[in-house]
């Protein structure tokens, strides 16, 4: 759902958190990445920092230069501004990431964690059974075969929150309960409907199928592609699992390594929601990969 | 400078460079990370005649051991962390010299949680983001992105050293005070979300610090298990009453993960994610969590806006009052 009205709480004495709707939606996520562009060109006084997430905008601000009850005002100002959906675009950068599905390394984890809970099917297996898929080729075809939108950043430093863009391609998946203790840097794994790739060596808890040799996320700056920024994805970007072999992983993980990597990206798009919902609405959702 | 001005003999449980924080990164799932209590390493800053932003070092429960190579003026505010300088007892809350050759370490601690180091210059690690504070579960910032060890070698800045013998009076000591340790905070994000019983029960009862207490969040428990306003979960968000479509979590913001176990988010929390929060603890509280030890009992204690901000006030004055004292 996706309010009239955006719905405003405090969230402490410094930061307020705004509401456009409650669910997860890529329509309702475009819309909190349309307002956080709207807030920032508004160049609103004492505004600090802004947090996007998939249905929510945490705005975090400077109470001695504005106070919580303006700030509100100048919110529902730039809300109303916006008005429907068509016709509004956001720049979406497209990254090809190259990913070694069903790798020694996460089933070197899936097994660890096997071994103390016992009855834990195999992730890879399981996404298969409770998706109703043919196999496990069937699941690489399925979770490469569509572009995911990163719809929020956060709960680790660079972990983006990846949304399938073509329906078909949906896939869900519970949390581990209990979570793991360790997962390997650069996994593929899914929660909810949610994909992410892990960061860094994290705990986590969502089912893990792969792994990526291509950093996105780079405190030390080592690589071209982080020159800017630590973490490689912004919301908005788009991003491509390009299934790829041993020897392919091993030869950009050698390019990692020696701090010669260049990430592929294609930088000079716009995602267009009108183009994509001509798209959508052109589609066979009885066909599938 | 003093390059390689310290020594770490023993490094203390996890005593690590912070100061007063990396606001700004948020967005990527940066945390704040920077000092627990900030009334504290800024007063130990003032006190060793640093500005109050330097960075220092934040003990916790256990104070450090350490070999200074060059001349320094030092202080220690916070948690009752006694210093003692080649076994020499010292004050807390006053600075005091620590000659070349000479060593700092602590007694056991007297009371609070976190004892803030400051030495005249501040501690010289690279500036990453904006700030020297370190990030140890993200391997960032402070010294090599972790909390010290034995054989750590710690640069000092440049800076005029205040004179030893300052002393702060007791009254702009700031700390939790007695128990039970009210923290004020501001009903709001999902409090719509609780049963106005449940609401009324969660301020009433007394909670407890649980064990499970550290940088990226105080846990509580003790309190009764909290109970929703029905409704049907939105999609996206988990079956659990206590999750939600994922949100940012503000700093200070209180999660009920299961709606039974307050979680008080801090310094390194995760930026985001998919369990209710029930408020935020005002700022002018977050320095007085720092100094809380585990089992301590705790009341949260409701606050409008308008309280939130003389609080806020209160707190930035008393800190005028520290520096208009050493002035």
């Amino acid at each position: 759902m996706i309010y009239e009205e955006p719905v405003l709480k405090p969230g402490g004495d410094r930061n307020l958190l705004v509401y456009l709707g409650d669910e997860m939606s890529f329509d309702l996520n475009f819309l909190v990445h349309t307002y956080a562009a709207r807030i920032r060109e508004a160049g609103v006084p004492g505004l600090v920092e802004l947090i996007p997430e998939l249905a929510s905008l945490l705005v975090s601000y400077d109470p001695d230069r504005i106070s919580y009850a303006d700030l509100g005002r100048e919110l529902k100002t730039i809300r109303a501004g916006i008005g429907a959906l068509e016709g509004l675009e956001l720049p979406s950068r497209l990254f090809n990431v190259p990913v070694l599905y069903f790798d020694p390394w996460t089933e070197a984890c899936v097994d660890d964690y096997r071994a103390t809970i016992k009855d834990k099917e195999p992730d890879p297996d399981f996404l298969v059974r409770i998706n109703g898929l043919d196999d496990r080729r069937h699941l690489i075809r399925v979770h490469s075969g569509t572009e995911y939108w990163v719809a929020a950043l956060g709960f680790w430093p660079g972990l983006g929150s990846l949304m399938p863009l073509d329906p078909r391609c949906r896939l869900t998946a519970p949390k581990y309960n209990p979570p793991r203790t360790w997962t390997p840097k650069g996994t593929v794994g899914m929660g909810g409907s949610v994909t992410c790739i892990y960061p860094d060596r994290t705990p986590g808890g969502y089912q893990i199928f792969g792994i990526s040799p291509m950093p996105i996320w780079d405190p030390a700056q080592r690589l071209e592609a982080f020159r800017d920024s630590l973490a490689l994805f912004r919301p908005g970007d788009r991003v491509r699992f390009v299934p790829v072999d041993r020897e392919e992983h091993d030869a950009v993980a050698a390019k990692v390594e020696e701090g010669t990597y260049l990430h592929p990206e294609v930088g000079y798009q716009t995602f267009s929601i009108d183009a994509y919902r001509g798209w959508l609405a052109g589609l066979d959702p009885a066909r599938r990969f | 400078m003093a390059v390689d001005a310290i020594e770490v003999v023993k490094p203390g449980l996890a005593t690590t460079v912070q100061d007063l924080g990396r606001p700004g990164f948020y967005h990527l799932g940066i945390p704040l990370s920077g000092a627990m209590d900030q009334f504290a390493l800024a007063a130990a800053n003032m006190l060793v005649g640093n500005e109050p932003g330097a960075a220092g070092l934040e003990a916790v429960f256990m104070g450090p051991e350490l070999l200074f190579r060059a001349d320094a003026t030092v202080a220690v505010c916070g948690a009752e962390l006694p210093p003692k300088v080649d076994g020499a007892p010292m004050e807390t809350w006053t600075s005091f010299a620590v000659k070349a050759g000479q060593v700092l370490s602590f007694d056991y601690l007297k009371a609070g949680a976190r004892g803030y180091i400051a030495v005249s210059g501040g501690i010289d690690v690279p500036v990453v983001l904006g700030s020297r504070s370190t990030y140890p579960l993200g391997g960032l910032g402070g010294f090599e992105g972790r909390a010290l060890a034995a054989g750590d070698k710690l640069s000092t800045g440049v800076g005029a050293a205040a004179r030893a013998g300052r002393k702060l009076p007791a009254e702009l000591w700031r700390g939790p005070g007695a128990a039970p340790v009210e923290l004020r905070m501001l009903p709001g994000l999902y409090w719509h979300r609780v049963t106005e019983a449940s609401g009324a029960r969660f301020l009433s009862d007394t909670w407890k610090v649980a064990p499970e207490a550290d940088r990226i969040g105080y846990r509580f428990r003790g309190g009764s298990p909290l109970e929703y306003v029905p409704r049907e979960q939105p999609f996206g968000a988990g079956s659990d009453p206590s999750n939600i479509v994922d949100a940012c979590y503000p700093y200070g913001s209180i999660q009920v993960p299961g709606g039974t176990e307050p979680i008080v988010l801090h310094r390194d929390a995760v930026s985001g994610g998919g369990y209710m929060m029930v408020g935020t603890v005002i700022s002018a509280d977050m320095d007085l969590i720092g100094q809380l030890q585990p089992h301590m009992p705790v009341k949260f204690v409701e606050v409008d806006m308008a309280g939130a901000l003389a609080a806020r006030k209160a707190r930035a004055d008393m800190l005028g009052r520290v520096a208009a004292h050493l002035a």
